[in-house]
């Protein structure tokens, strides 16, 4: 197992910038998390930490280890892809195998240890050597891969989306698996990910990007309590903006529909915090509770409250102190004035 | 009465599809099925298998010879594509790529001929290892008028086509399948061994059978090259036959034999085509 | 999916010394192989004088360039030249419709009209034309443009029909579903939805069948000889009388158009177009 420094890691295609100066630790052990929008550089970072592409500038260490021109066949990481990429060819075992037989493994070895890793992604044993792996579920197959990445002992795993192919249920069900896989391996992993609730259930660790550069780097409570900035604070749950003038400063407030509340008049508006008249402009009904679209200055935000609200109510958006995340707009970094 | 509609729809489509049809029909169908017949007639318009006895007597080492030309050529036709497709798939390389595409549209009286001129005794390769001083003049090697002459065209105009059939089912590989197993440790070489020839493998039996029934029947390439004095392909025997011996039985009892080699190869072809639909791996 | 997952990964940006290596080796073997023999063609035909043992003629000139393009040779390309055309017009116009047909089931007896079309490319075309030659006898085709044209015609029927049948077959049809749910019928339908859309697709199998009718030999020399002599047989007459230059021209100029479709073509070639052009 390692530390994986990344130093001024940057990659261009062409003119356009893939990732641009990153710096960042992966940390021994854990599962990092690297999230963001498509088409922000996280797979590029992803796929430069494997080998497969060659930075422009910068380096990658597994510890003391640098292996910045290291091809992927010599820097012991394996990967977990999104369309899982097991071979359509071989048997479920074979494709576990094959990594063992590059490393001229002997037989009854190969045979313990492909029981013993199938063992732990909880996948039926019967029948692995006969059954290709287009005959299982899409969850199954990415239990596969996952053993397949694993049985090789890597010192790094890498896994792109792995769970964006699969249904609500089964990614569900899968992020809780491979916790638990990678936490009893404990083996450093990168996490690639556009599903912040992904990142936030299942990271030690998270590394938020936005157009190649790195926005924050935190653990995934302070990322969502504390986002440094308006891109972080935007990215995490279902939040809204709302631009006010304040003392000659335009500012801008993130406002989580999860975090706000509605007031109807009447009621008392504490003092602290974010509060602004709000009208109730339509409702969509969620089940547990309502999520409203309030008209805050002609700036529609959605909040959610308890069922019962009329259109049209009047009343207040509020956001409690420890809620608000405000930033200023034009360097748009956070404001603690 | 919908289905009245949808077969009565399907019938008045027979309309378009007949002048292309009954040419086919009339001017291959027919004449094929006639040389079944045709083969078994004797100049007195009696029935035997004269015909099929006297072209064995006559040519059973040309069918072996055409048999063995062609599937030399295939399986280095097929070897140069495989090596040549996967430094392609894991490299990129557009001009070496070009040049290679280039026999597919060099018509086949053109290979013919510029192999002659190329390997011929006095030809350019010999002119050129000659200065060289690779070769004895005194004792040139003869290459163009010999099977290997023979089998150097064959490949050199297939290996456009095979290489683009060969190269589009490597490109159709999944990148990410390829990603995992070098992350894994294995070679490029590895890479081609492994993985890009078993998951395409049902696409080279269809070159295969394509490549084999083309270069058995193809006779423009023999015709300028010839099989150097001793054995010769089946379809100069043919043209020989029909043309200055005027043996209609003959001739058609040794396409005979031809037709039964792309027989195999045909039914071969179809049951991979259907195969090769359901089994294609997608990326 | 993100953009940069699906570029090509394994071309590395830096000079990869194993990869340089390839390519040299791969570049040298396409010039000796590939370009070697067309080379030799270059060099006959502007050979004046070449006597052993030279390595190169020994009196370069175009003498042989100018005998070829004022002699009989111009009367051949002419011929074949315009039959080319005629065969493409006559073959689109009629395996269009097939090929649409066949792509989307429409036929009734869908497997006897595919095997019909699949036999002449499954078996040696020789033997056959010999008996076509015979029935052509009868009907007085033989040694006749008609006759030489309709010999053409099949083979380029049936390479136009699967590159065709292809090309409708990349065409979705929930493209022509749509027509038909705003109500447009199924005439309506192909000639203002699919033929448009099968348009590029159509000039290319075009191109294509006209290089294969251009090029073609077998059934040519076959059903033409000895009175209508197309550039191909003219060359192999030349060739096999010895007039190593003369044939040398001719080789070249026939080349050109193949050489010429293939810089236009070659990006959007699909190999499924090209499967016939294994059986010139």
């Amino acid at each position: 197992m390692s530390n994986i420094y990344i130093k001024n890691l940057t990659k261009y295609y062409g003119k356009k910038v893939g990732i641009n100066d990153i710096n960042i630790t992966l940390p021994d052990g854990k599962l990092t998390a690297i999230v963001g929008p498509s088409g922000c550089g996280k797979t590029t970072l992803l796929r430069t930490i494997a080998g497969f592409y060659k930075p422009d500038i910068g380096q990658i260490y597994f510890d003391e280890r640098d292996v910045t021109n290291v091809s992927p066949q010599k820097r012991n990481v394996s990967m977990v892809f999104q369309q899982y990429a097991l071979w359509p060819h071989l048997s479920v075992f074979d494709n576990i195998a094959y990594g063992l037989k590059l490393q001229k493994i002997s037989m009854p070895e190969i045979e313990n240890r492909v029981v013993d890793i199938l063992t732990k992604v909880e996948l039926d044993t019967a029948d692995v050597k006969k059954r290709k792996p287009q005959e299982y579920s899409g969850g199954q197959q990415q239990r596969i891969a996952l053993a397949r990445s694993l049985v090789v002992q890597p010192k790094v795993l890498l896994m792109d989306e792995p769970l964006s192919n699969l249904d609500a249920k089964v990614r569900v069900r899968l992020r809780l698996e491979i916790k638990r896989i990678q936490e009893s391996f404990g083996i450093t992993t990168a996490y690639v990910t556009h599903d912040q609730e992904e990142a936030l259930s299942m990271a030690d660790h998270i590394v938020i990007m936005n157009n190649g550069i790195v926005e924050q780097t935190a653990a995934p409570h302070e990322i969502y309590e504390k986002p440094k900035t308006l891109f972080a604070a935007k990215f995490m749950g279902e939040s809204h903006l709302l631009s006010v003038r304040e003392n000659d400063k335009e500012l801008v407030y993130v406002i989580r529909s999860r975090e706000a509340q509605f007031l109807p008049n009447g009621q008392d508006v504490p003092t602290t915090g974010l509060n602004r008249p709000a009208t109730i402009v339509k409702q969509l009904y969620m089940g547990a509770y309502c999520r409203y679209m309030l008209d805050v200055d002609g700036v529609e935000i959605f909040v959610d409250a308890p069922v019962g609200y009329e259109d049209n109510l009047a009343g207040h958006l509020y956001v409690p102190q420890q809620f608000v995340h405000v930033f200023h707009k034009e360097e748009q970094s956070e404001c603690t004035g | 009465m919908k289905k009245i509609n949808i077969m009565l729809s399907k019938w008045k489509g027979i309309a378009f599809a007949l002048p292309s049809t009954l040419l086919i029909i009339v001017l291959f169908i027919y004449p094929f099925l006639l040389s079944f017949q045709r083969s078994f007639q004797l100049a007195d318009d009696s029935y035997s298998l004269l015909n099929y006895v006297q072209s064995w007597e006559r040519y059973s080492s040309d069918i072996f010879f055409t048999v063995f030309i062609s599937l030399v050529s295939l399986f280095i036709l097929l070897l140069l594509s495989i090596i040549l497709s996967g430094v392609l798939r894991l490299y990129s390389f557009a001009v070496v790529e070009f040049i290679f595409k280039i026999p597919l549209f060099v018509p086949y009286v053109v290979v013919g001929h510029a192999v002659r001129v190329f390997l011929a005794p006095h030809g350019t390769l010999t002119s050129l290892l000659n200065a060289l001083n690779i070769v004895n003049p005194d004792n040139l090697p003869q290459i163009a008028f010999s099977s290997a002459g023979l089998i150097f065209a064959l490949v050199w105009k297939n290996l456009g086509i095979s290489l683009l059939l060969v190269l589009g089912s490597f490109r159709g590989v999944n990148q990410n399948m390829l990603e995992a197993a070098e992350s894994m440790g294995a070679s490029k070489y590895q890479l081609v061994k492994d993985f890009l020839v078993p998951i395409c493998k049902s696409s080279f039996g269809v070159i295969a059978v394509l490549t084999f029934t083309s270069m058995m029947g193809s006779f423009s390439i023999p015709a300028m090259i010839g099989g150097g004095g001793g054995s010769q392909m089946l379809m100069i025997d043919v043209h020989q036959q029909m043309i200055e011996q005027q043996n209609l039985g003959m001739a058609n009892a040794i396409g005979v034999f031809g037709y039964l080699f792309s027989m195999g190869a045909t039914i071969y072809y179809l049951n991979g085509m259907g195969k090769g639909a359901e089994t294609k791996y997608g990326s | 999916m993100e953009v940069e997952s699906t570029m090509r990964s394994f071309v590395y940006k830096k000079l990869d010394w194993q990869a340089f290596l390839l390519k040299i080796l791969l570049l040298s073997f396409a010039f000796i192989f590939i370009i070697g023999p067309l080379s030799s063609l270059m060099i006959w035909s502007l050979a004046r004088e070449w006597f052993w043992p030279n390595s190169l003629p020994t009196v370069w000139g175009l003498y042989y360039w100018e005998r070829a393009l004022t002699g009989d040779i111009i009367q051949s390309f002419i011929l074949s030249f315009w039959l080319a055309i005629a065969v493409t017009v006559i073959c689109l116009v009629i395996t269009v419709p097939v090929a649409y047909l066949i792509a989307r089931r429409k036929l009734p007896m869908q497997a006897v009209f595919m095997a019909i079309f699949l036999i002449p490319q499954a078996f040696p075309q020789l033997p056959v034309y010999t008996n076509t030659m015979t029935l052509m006898y009868k009907w007085n085709l033989v040694g006749t443009v008609s006759g030489v044209l309709l010999i053409q015609l099949v083979g380029a029927i049936v390479y136009s029909v699967w590159t065709l049948v292809s090309v409708f077959r990349n065409i979705q049809p929930y493209m022509e579903e749509a027509s038909f749910i705003l109500g447009a019928g199924a005439l309506k339908t192909f000639f203002k939805i699919s033929l448009p859309m099968a348009l590029p697709g159509i000039i290319s199998a075009g191109l294509l069948v006209f290089l294969f009718a251009l090029d073609e030999f077998t059934g040519s020399l076959l059903i033409g000889a000895p009175f209508i002599v197309t550039a191909p047989i003219y060359m192999y007459n030349a060739a096999n009388g010895y007039e190593m230059q003369i044939a040398s021209v001719i080789a070249i100029i026939l080349m050109l158009p193949g050489m010429l479709f293939l810089g236009l073509l070659q990006r959007y070639m699909k190999s499924e177009y090209l499967a016939a052009f294994g059986r010139l």
